[in-house]
């Protein structure tokens, strides 16, 4: 709560405390955490992670995750400081209809050119957010841009390359997952569910100071989400039995099903997804397309990531619609196309 | 998240990120090719982490009364012992704003992002090591299927070094018709066969160890009958033979070597 009523009995002195409050000896803390650290911290994440086998499993695949998604969150964030520091308040809106029904498909499509992963679209649909952009548009550019760019689909088609369908049917289902899922959010979406990063002109300051704040903060946050999507995926890995998924290929809805759910724990990088599926024996293509579909829209990682930026009300409804739509979505076009 | 607190932790994370494609050992994590990437981020993140200790330091050293927060707090104070009128009224607006966007403003940067902290730590004080026998053997002895069997004869004269997923798809999905009559290398590590005797083990990445997918090889014959070192590394020169089961691989060992780990310990599809 802001005191903003006159109070003349405060001591006096209160207002230089105010004025000056007592720096932290943040550099001495630093040093002494790090001295701490590296004194104890080995024996004590010896005794934690030691020679089991399992802990170690886990926290390698929890550092891989984390590293592999670190070059592409640092350029989804250099572009999101850049949109906050030098691109107008508005001038992303004003580039867009001005009708959400014409928008979205415009934001959709212009995702296809951020050539990267899922870690990159979040911060930068945050900051579009911010910016003005209306969030079904937004939305639209979040699920699009890490399933359609042009490295995604050169990696789908090297995949399979029995199969370049594929390559239709992937950029087809997840354009139409972005645009269904702006639509949607446009016609039922309410405006408390999302809460919007506060624009960083709010800060004043002068550009390079705002590219500055924005991007170690868009970082921080992305990146200690994308930690806690990383925590789950890696867990899941280590606890579910890689064999869940056998026998269950054959099954038509079920596999469909299944494959979306793997796509969802499993948590890969949108630009490795179509290795990865494409090894997996026994499956129908559809089946597969849903992985590839829903992957890039959902997964722990991302859902973790969406709720750190536009808050837990939005994620809790978005993820689940996205899931449903995009198996969905992935059905259909799997049954057409391929 | 303190000011300084928060670009000390992006260098130090930039700076673990150089150091591992410095030192090669990113590829226990991420395939090779990623390095490049991984080192051109690391780099920006300890550029960025330096530029925002070198504004932090200054803030902190007197040029603090003209930073936004604290020009917020100084109208606050104003506002607090004069009254509401001396302090403009869009300053107080948005000090409000501030304190009720749970953490959204700047300069109190997201706590979220200490858990950025395990993993360096991870790194710099337990190495985790590369998929072993742990990840290996979980997934059970079926070879995965391939896009596409390699049918292209063997390169090279006996015995030829071959790449164990290749090996081991070539035997489990086209009935070894490639291998047989070859004598073949394969390398890998050691991962114990439940009832009895081991398998030769190789971990192929897509892209990072998430993806991981494990590849098998049953090593029979005399040669093999002692069960070496679980995770250590091994070279098995050997012929081929038919697996037991569907979609087995296993080779009959001649020789069994113990080798150094190599600098990959992934195979790449």
């Amino acid at each position: 709560m802001t005191e903003t009523r006159t109070d003349g009995g405060r001591p006096a002195g209160h207002h230089d405390r105010v004025r000056q409050p007592p720096p932290l000896p943040v550099v001495p803390i630093v040093l002494f955490g790090v001295t701490v650290a590296a004194l104890v911290g080995r024996y004590a994440f010896e005794l934690l992670v030691g020679t089991n086998e399992a802990v170690q499993t886990w926290s390698t695949v929890f550092v891989a995750i984390v590293l592999q998604a670190v070059p592409f969150l640092v350029l989804g964030v250099l572009l999101s400081a850049a949109i906050s520091a030098f691109v107008p308040e508005g001038a992303l809106a004003r580039v867009l209809p001005r009708r959400p029904a014409a928008a979205v498909p415009v934001a959709g499509v212009a995702g296809g050119v951020l050539p990267g992963c899922e870690c990159a679209s979040v911060p930068v649909a945050g900051r579009m957010v911010a910016g003005g952009v209306p969030a079904p548009a937004a939305l639209a550019f979040l699920l699009s841009a890490p399933a359609i760019n042009p490295v995604v689909l050169v990696a789908t088609a090297v995949a399979f390359p029995q199969n370049p369908e594929m390559v239709a049917a992937r950029a087809v289902g997840s354009l139409a997952v972005a645009l269904v899922m702006g639509w949607l959010w446009s016609v039922l979406g309410r405006p408390g569910w999302l809460r919007p990063p506060r624009p960083a002109h709010a800060q004043g300051g002068t550009r390079g100071e705002r590219f500055r704040t924005t991007l170690q903060h868009d970082f921080l946050h992305a990146g200690g989400f994308l930690a806690v999507g990383a925590l789950a995926a890696a867990t899941l890995n280590v606890v579910v039995d890689p064999a869940w998924t056998a026998g269950i290929g054959g099954v038509p809805v079920v596999s469909v099903l299944v494959l979306a759910l793997l796509a969802v724990v499993l948590c890969v990088c949108s630009e490795a997804d179509a290795f990865v599926v494409a090894g997996l024996s026994g499956f129908s293509l559809t089946a597969k397309l849903a992985f590839l579909v829903v992957g890039p829209a959902v997964d722990l990682k991302l859902v973790a990531m969406q709720a750190g930026t536009f808050g837990r009300r939005f994620a809790q409804r978005f993820a689940p619609a996205t899931f449903v739509v995009a198996v969905a979505v992935s059905a259909v076009v799997g049954g057409i196309l391929l | 998240m303190n000011r300084l607190v928060a670009p000390i932790l992006l260098f130090v994370l930039g700076a673990v990120a150089v150091q591992l494609v410095v030192f090669g050992n990113y590829v226990d994590y991420v395939r090779p090719g990623h390095g490049p990437l991984l080192a051109i981020a690391g780099a920006l993140l300890m550029a960025a982490g330096l530029w925002g200790v070198v504004a932090g330091l200054r803030a902190a050293s007197g040029a603090s009364a003209e930073e936004p927060a604290s020009a917020a707090r100084l109208a606050r104070a104003r506002a607090h012992t004069r009254g509401p009128l001396a302090a403009d009224r869009a300053t107080l607006e948005r000090l409000r704003a501030e304190e009720q966007a749970e953490g959204h403003d700047h300069s109190r940067l997201p706590g979220v992002g200490w858990l950025l902290v395990l993993p360096v730590f991870l790194v710099l004080l337990v190495p985790p090591p590369a998929l072993g026998a742990f990840a290996a053997g979980r997934a059970g002895a079926e070879v995965p299927r391939p896009a596409a069997v390699a049918t292209d004869r063997l390169a090279g004269p006996d015995p030829v070094p071959v790449e164990l997923h290749d090996y081991a798809e070539r035997a489990a999905w086209d009935e070894g018709r490639t291998l047989a009559g070859h004598s073949v290398v394969l390398t890998g590590f050691v991962t114990p066969r439940e009832g009895g005797g081991w398998y030769l083990s190789r971990m192929v990445i897509s892209c990072c160890a998430a993806d991981a997918r494990s590849y098998l090889v049953e090593v029979a014959g005399a040669a093999a009958a002692e069960v070496p070192t679980r995770n250590s590394w091994q070279q098995v020169t050997g012929t081929y033979t038919p697996g037991d089961g569907p979609h087995a691989a296993r080779i009959t060992a001649q020789q069994v070597r113990s080798v150094t780990a190599p600098q990959d310990p992934y195979e790449l599809p």
